[in-house]
């Protein structure tokens, strides 16, 4: 008898899609820098060698020339998903509320967050050395699957990691739960996190 | 600039697994099943319209030799998903706790429900064509999603899995789900079967 074939037909929405776009690292890497030396506070997000200028509200990439290219190609894509992948509703407008650079050295990681009502948040690697370490999800249906799964570690088991290289874009709703893997090169490895948030188009 | 090439890459777990049997001799098991529906007229309250199940009665597919064919194959399938792509541990044993037929005639649907601690269902339709209705399953984030803005939250949670003869579906047993109303003249059958937590005493 011949192996049946299985098929995967959960007929819910991707929650994590991954696409691609090539920075000019060598070009961005000086700003990128300085967005962060001109951050003064560190977020408690980042651990160990580690540094974010999410706090920085005046320098932020989205509003850089130097990434307009990146947001120009992003701009479709994210409202592409927004509408046709998760289908949400088209009275409402969706735009980029904040952005920031992270950077993290040898051991640096970002903790366990959510970006709460944002509609839907992406994650750039402007470099992503080898060993740099991977983002992961919490499965969002833990608490639905505890009872058939206790036989495992299910602080691990939950958390999924999602393999990626320099330039790939993560998309993915701002309600689930992610963390970062610890850096475990000598070079740094740099994300750009951007959030699109929604509000509703006032009725004339 | 060509557009740009979106990837799935949600790492967690299928929930809702399809994959075909075409072992069954419908016109030999038809009046089997017509028995099993035969042997207790209780009414099923999740049974609405010309809907029969069998559900109550003592005797079940998996019991009669009948089937026998049929499960000697899902067995190895339903312990496949639990260890290689749910990922359960494999000192976790299952048996069949219960399996019964369904009868939708025209008009007929099976409501809202879900079969509570049960670790797998697997749903087999015996006879079905195009515009008997399918089943639907509810998004299990419906909550999470709900803070989004979307339309009628009612209709965007349900989704349809198309299927046909033989088609098995193979889900957790805490996924909700309905059926499709039957519109045609012809019988739609569904023999569904429940993999429990084999506990030792």
């Amino acid at each position: 008898m011949s192996t049946p074939k299985l098929i995967d037909v959960t007929p819910f929405e991707p929650l994590v899609i991954k696409s691609h776009f090539d920075f000019d690292w060598k070009k961005l890497q000086p700003l990128c820098d300085d967005l962060i030396k001109t951050t003064k506070v560190k977020t408690f997000l980042e651990i160990g060698d580690a540094m974010s200028s999410a706090p920085n509200r005046k320098k932020q990439p989205h509003l850089l020339k130097e990434f307009s290219e990146y947001y120009k190609w992003l701009e479709p894509v994210a409202q592409h998903i927004i509408h046709n992948e998760w289908t949400l509703n088209r009275h409402f407008q969706y735009f980029i509320s904040n952005s920031w650079v992270n950077v993290h050295g040898k051991g640096g990681y970002t903790r366990i967050h959510t970006h709460g009502p944002c509609t839907l948040t992406t994650a750039a690697y402007l470099n992503l050395p080898e060993s740099g370490g991977y983002i992961e999800f919490l499965d969002p249906l833990e608490q639905v699957k505890l009872y058939h799964m206790k036989d495992f570690d299910e602080e691990e088991f939950n958390w999924k990691k999602v393999e990626a290289k320099t330039g790939d874009v993560l998309i993915f709703p701002g309600w689930i739960k992610h963390r970062t893997q610890p850096n475990e090169s000598d070079e740094n490895r740099w994300v750009l996190t951007s959030n699109y948030i929604s509000t509703q188009i006032a009725s004339k | 600039m060509p557009a740009p090439k979106l990837i799935d890459v949600t790492p967690f777990e299928a929930t809702i697994i399809k994959v075909n049997y075409d072992g069954f001799d419908w016109e030999n098991l038809r009046p089997v099943c017509q028995n099993l529906i035969n042997q207790r007229d209780t009414d099923v309250p999740l049974e609405r319209g010309d809907a029969k199940s069998s559900v109550y009665g003592t005797l079940q597919p998996h019991s009669i030799k009948e089937f026998e064919n049929f499960y000697k194959w899902l067995y190895p399938i339903a312990n496949h998903i639990l260890y290689e792509e749910w990922f359960y541990n494999k000192s976790f044993k299952t048996n069949i706790g219960s399996s019964w037929v369904n009868l939708h005639k025209k008009g007929g649907v099976t409501l809202e429900h879900d079969h509570g601690i049960v670790v797998m269902t697997a749903a087999t339709y015996l006879q079905l064509e195009p515009g008997m209705g399918y089943i639907e399953f509810k998004d299990p984030l419906e909550y999470v999603k709900s803070s989004r803005p979307r339309y009628d939250n009612n209709v965007n949670d349900w989704r349809v899995v198309p299927a046909k003869t033989g088609d098995t579906f193979l889900f957790p047993g805490w996924l909700r789900h309905r059926t499709q109303e039957n519109t045609l003249d012809k019988e739609r059958w569904v023999l569904t079967t429940n993999f429990n937590r084999a506990v030792s005493k």
